[in-house]
């Protein structure tokens, strides 16, 4: 008898209708969100034939030129994504960085490296 | 020794149990006795409050910057003007932003509490910036329209 009486009990709870239904409501509004900015990669330096410069932000690609003179050849000697390379001796060293469509660019002061 | 004729009875008896309980179940109720019953008619008046929608405005952005061809954060600030606390359940795309920015729909479930201050919720990686962003828009502050949805708690 009394297992009859749990059993309608549990069946009371499990028919019964939820009780609860959230209120909801929604309101127009502007989020925020801020773009980097590409920073000066120079100064460029070298330490025996490593040239190092300064990340400028971003998944840069650098474009690296280096010259006897101040003729730069049409394109780079190196591609990369780190921010250091090697030089093939004293040189000058022009540096281009691209991030998508953002670019900057530095050149050394003058012939450096060994 | 009982007899047959109280068997009887107490077989009754207790089918009229088992039947109550069942009724009782179908039901999904309880069932409230009274000695004294009376009724009568009238109108009872209640009145149920109005959810009002959220505060919502932006917020500083100090992770996440976003760069051409990658994503980012984006910060919105809400507040609950209601009496009852609530969940934020969503945050969702409204209209264009510049810079060619994109914003994907989040649901941060956010607990906001009755009559709240304005909150600050990050969402990571939420928007992305196309390829293609001007160069002017470096360092740029970027406004992204959104619905902000919420639910009570």
């Amino acid at each position: 008898m009394r297992a009859v009486l749990a059993g309608a009990a549990v069946l009371c709870l499990v028919a019964a209708p939820a009780a609860h239904a959230a209120w909801q409501t929604s309101s127009p509004g502007a989020a925020k969100a801020k773009a980097g900015q590409l920073v000066a990669l120079t100064p460029i330096t070298c330490t025996g034939t490593n040239v190092q410069w300064t990340a400028v932000g971003g998944p840069a690609t650098y474009s690296v030129y280096f010259a006897n003179g101040n003729n730069y050849p049409a394109t780079p000697d190196v591609v990369t994504g780190n921010t250091s390379a090697t030089a093939p001796g004293k040189v000058n060293v022009l540096i281009k960085a691209a991030v998508g469509t953002w670019s900057t660019q530095g050149e050394s002061a003058g012939k450096i490296c060994n | 020794m009982i007899s047959f004729k109280e068997l009887v009875r107490r077989r009754y008896v207790r089918r009229g149990v088992i039947v109550f309980a069942v009724m009782t179940a179908a039901l999904g109720s309880g069932v409230a006795y009274a000695a004294w019953t009376s009724s009568g008619t009238g109108t009872a008046t209640t009145k149920a409050g109005t959810a009002q929608a959220p505060v919502v405005s932006g917020g500083a952005v100090t992770t996440g910057l976003l760069y051409p061809g990658g994503t980012g954060d984006a910060v919105v600030t809400v507040s609950n003007p209601n009496p009852y606390p609530v969940i934020v359940t969503s945050v969702a795309p409204n209209g264009a932003a510049l810079c060619s920015v994109t914003f994907t729909q989040r649901s941060p479930g956010t607990a906001l509490a009755a009559n709240s201050a304005p909150v600050l919720i990050t969402l990571t990686g939420a928007v992305a910036m196309g390829a293609n962003a001007a160069n002017t828009c470096q360092g740029a502050s970027i406004d992204i329209p959104v619905l902000v949805t919420i639910a009570s708690a």
